[in-house]
């Protein structure tokens, strides 16, 4: 036997869709004939309830819009807040940074200056390869060993080497600045 | 151009405006919306009157074109809709005809059911239920008007006829 058909069914049977089996169906099944006259009849109510006066009454008031939206508004700020917070906290802060570039760069022109605070870049270059080598020992102090000495002449002779083959090249201005008097004291104290 | 043959603009107000009216309210929750609609509608049946094209049918006519100006305002009533903060829907005093037997039958509290479950349906299931059942159009006709398939018709027709069967039946539940 066939299964009982569906509301949709019986509604589009009553649009005039309707094949022969579900006819057959219909005229053999007292259930779906009963569904089928009970949505006439609820139909006709329908259709006639409305074609008449309504009933005096207002419908209960919606919520307005904008309480409605209130909390989808509440979210997405919410939302927005941590996803803002998050890049910030992943992000590192490019003022601190530039901080400490700005704290790294004036320590090492500090060490550069009190190290070669007797000339400019050019009198370093032209210096002889003693004084250097007297310069970088006062830097070091005590830890400048054979080695590094010797380390340190082999290099010399290898840049008096390319000095030679490359054409004379511009002289970078450094601009002085005054020297951090604790790091100058610290510097000459070794050099003693 | 009128002739005799025709009625006079106002025959065919006298004689429409009160379906016309009621086509407006039912399709718009708002009254004083669906007054405002009712006036374009009949402004525009006036400028057609005018022109040398008349429709064959003008009740016909009438109801395309209130069901048309019934959409057209919904869809540019959404800000309207926002600003109004109170948002009640109001059920105002229809033109009616007299109850049948069955009417009479029916309670208080059932139509009151009917009526929320037929405001709580979308537009479109409202305009397919009324042009379908209220103005008694085919499914052929209420396609053709509003520019949807038929099968698209029967779905909202099938969508709303259900949810009106649920509030009958919820008010027998209840009562």
């Amino acid at each position: 036997m066939n299964p009982c058909l569906e509301d949709k069914t019986l509604f589009l049977i009553s649009e005039g869709e309707v094949s022969d089996e579900q006819r057959s169906h219909l005229l053999s099944c007292p259930a779906c004939a009963a569904r089928y006259h009970e949505m006439g009849r609820d139909l006709r109510c329908i259709t006639q309830t409305l074609q008449q006066e309504p009933p005096a009454l207002r419908i209960a008031a919606r919520a307005p819009i904008v309480y409605k939206s209130l909390p989808l508004a509440a979210g997405v700020l919410l939302a927005i807040a941590l996803l803002w917070g998050e890049s910030r906290l992943s992000r590192p802060d490019p003022s601190s940074e530039q901080i400490a570039n700005g704290d790294v760069s004036q320590f090492l022109e500090q060490v550069s200056e009190a190290i070669f605070e007797r000339g400019s870049i050019r009198e370093v270059e032209t210096a002889s390869s003693e004084s250097d080598l007297a310069s970088v020992q006062v830097a070091l102090g005590e830890n400048c060993s054979a080695d590094c000495r010797e380390l340190f002449i082999n290099s010399l002779s290898t840049e008096a080497k390319s000095k030679t083959k490359t054409v004379d090249q511009p002289v970078v201005a450094i601009r002085r600045r005054p020297v951090d008097p604790a790091m100058q004291h610290m510097v000459s104290d070794r050099g003693r | 151009m009128p002739n005799k043959e025709t009625p006079s603009f106002e025959g065919l107000y006298k004689a429409h405006h009160l379906k016309v009216q009621r086509l407006c309210r039912m399709l718009l929750r708002d009254t004083a919306e669906a007054e405002e609609t009712g006036q374009e509608v009949f402004l525009k049946m006036f400028k057609q009157y005018q022109t040398a094209s008349w429709p064959n049918d003008w009740s016909a006519w009438l109801t395309r074109v209130t069901v048309n100006a019934c959409h057209d305002r919904r869809k540019s009533a959404w800000w309207k809709w926002w600003r109004s903060s109170n948002g009640e829907v109001q059920l105002a005093e229809y033109p009616s005809s007299a109850r049948t037997p069955e009417q009479e039958a029916l309670g208080r509290e059932q139509r009151i059911h009917i009526w929320r479950a037929f405001q709580e349906l979308s537009g479109r299931q409202r305009e397919v239920f009324v042009l379908r059942y209220l103005e008694g159009w085919s499914t052929e006709e209420v396609a053709k008007t509003l520019a949807i398939s038929e099968g698209s018709v029967k779905n909202h027709l099938f969508r709303a006829v259900h949810s009106l069967r649920e509030a009958l039946k919820k008010n027998g539940e209840g009562s």
